[in-house]
């Protein structure tokens, strides 16, 4: 299975293949740790990284989606299947994305609210503060306009390839919520 | 320069004798060799998308022939989207929601960076740019370009692209203060292998699947009153189009304002009998996305764009029909 996580930090292997790991780190506190590894070293290999991550985020993130999945349970209850993949596949993407892109929010999730405070000095409704996070249903009404804008958006380049990946990208947190209800 | 850059770029790599862009000054022919780059290279690579506390992991391959570009990116994780770009389509295939979305492309193309100004003096009114340092991107050579805003009404960019063959290797966008709001970043790329003919088709299956097609080939030219009557320093209309979008009857007017580089939408459609229940109203945001939804006179406004709320607010507040 080492193996099987190498190939997906790599980028490699086909979707059975993937869909094995990501189930796999899911379930196995060694593998994670294999997993955070190999990002720690891929990062340092690549000199991108600025900061150290302690050891066993991996586990401690595994740990606080149980916990904020078993809080969901009063609402829907999840299957332990469903969570343990899902879990497997928010660890995977945090891990991999703290370890080599040493971002601040998933290590202070509060640093993104007043970053983004910041960003608009302006007072009043115009300030992202008040700038509710677009509702799923409403994210998927709005893709129809996301694609189109896309074609438009030039400057983070791909040849704006980056603005689809927002469609792609955008409720799929909510979604993994949802599977997991 | 840019004649240059794009003349000699192919033969530049071959020999691997391409200079390092850090040496060159010119931030239009930086841009022009990175659009180049992303357009007429074959590619295929894993990135990964974080936007505030959410993260993503996503697979593109980009394949440029005599028949046009086309391209296919799929997410790795989440909900298993996918879609595929030609030169005159976007066909979104969402299995999670049974459908598949196409899209017309634009009938003139007109696309980045054609949408740049002609020089650089109208960006510099609102941004200074630099180039920035050489580093290292998903192991390999690259160089910065910094983008940054003289005023709240729009985003910074910092850029890494591929030293070798110009092609984005990672974009973050920042706000005034420098802090991230969004980033993409390449962790597995390899440019110029073969790429077969099924890397570019659905992998999903789509049998029973609901296809949402736009009635007419192209967008058509929009002559209507629909505007904004507020526009922060620096943004202008680029364009402005009449679109058949799927599940709707009616057409839907696209104007499209821009600065160069932050480019903000807005979407004027009549509410009439088809129910939009979903419809936004206010303001939300979506990573770097904003958007902002309003009736006015009996068409629903919604506005969407990669720039701050402010930017967003005052364009989305601000449309009226009428001149």
């Amino acid at each position: 299975m080492k193996e099987n996580i190498s190939a997906l930090l790599d980028g490699e292997g086909n979707d059975l293949e993937r869909e094995r790991a990501l189930r796999a780190l899911g379930t196995d506190p060694v593998l994670r740790g294999a997993w955070e590894r190999y990002h720690l070293a891929s990062a340092a290999i690549r000199r991108e990284l600025d900061v150290m991550v302690s050891p066993g985020l991996a586990d401690r993130l595994h740990e606080r989606l149980q916990h904020e999945a078993q809080e969901n349970t009063g609402r829907r209850r999840l299957s332990p299947r469903v969570l343990k993949f899902t879990a497997g596949l928010a660890i995977a993407a945090s891990v991999a994305t703290v370890a080599i892109l040493n971002l601040p929010p998933l290590i202070s999730p509060s640093a993104v609210s007043v970053a983004r405070n910041a960003s608009s000095p302006a007072v009043g409704k115009n300030t992202v503060a008040d700038a509710r996070q677009t509702p799923p249903e409403q994210q998927s009404a709005l893709n129809l306009y996301l694609v189109q804008h896309g074609e438009f958006t030039p400057a983070a380049g791909m040849n704006g390839m980056l603005s689809y990946v927002r469609v792609l990208g955008r409720d799929s947190a909510a979604t993994d919520n949802a599977n997991a209800e | 320069m840019t004649g240059f850059f794009l003349h000699r770029f192919p033969l530049a790599v071959l020999l691997g004798l391409a200079a390092p862009l850090a040496q060159a000054a010119d931030a239009q022919a930086l841009f022009a060799r990175m659009h180049q780059a992303g357009r007429s290279l074959d590619y295929e690579g894993t990135f990964v998308y974080q936007h505030g506390d959410q993260l993503e992991s996503l697979r593109i391959v980009h394949k440029a022939s005599a028949d046009g570009v086309r391209e296919r990116l799929v997410s790795l994780n989440g909900a298993p989207r996918e879609i595929i770009r030609t030169d005159s389509e976007v066909r979104c295939y969402l299995p999670d929601e049974n459908a598949v979305l196409i899209e017309h492309r634009r009938a003139d193309n007109r696309n980045f960076p054609a949408l740049l100004p002609d020089s650089l003096a109208q960006l510099k009114d609102n941004y200074k740019i630099s180039v920035g340092k050489e580093g290292r991107v998903a192991g390999r050579k690259a160089f910065s370009v910094r983008i940054k805003p003289r005023d709240a009404y729009r985003y910074g960019y910092l850029l890494w692209a591929d030293e070798a063959s110009g092609l984005l290797l990672k974009a973050s966008l920042l706000d005034e203060q420098g802090s991230v709001v969004e980033q993409y970043m390449f962790t597995q790329l390899s440019i110029g292998k073969p790429i077969p003919e099924s890397e570019l088709k659905p992998q999903y299956p789509t049998k029973g699947i609901v296809w949402q097609r736009a009635e007419g080939e192209t967008p058509a030219l929009s002559t209507g009153q629909w505007t904004a009557a507020r526009l922060p320093v620096g943004f202008t209309l680029s364009a402005r189009m009449l679109r058949m979008l799927p599940t709707r009857k009616q057409p839907v007017e696209h104007l499209v304002f821009s600065d160069g580089f932050a480019v903000v939408s807005v979407f004027v459609e009549k509410v009439g009998d088809e129910a939009k229940p979903n419809a936004l109203s206010g303001l939300t945001h979506m990573g770097a996305v904003h958007a902002f939804g309003k009736v006015v006179d009996g068409h629903q406004v919604t506005v969407v764009g990669e720039a701050p709320a402010l930017t967003v607010d005052m364009i989305g507040e601000s449309v009226r029909f009428g001149p």
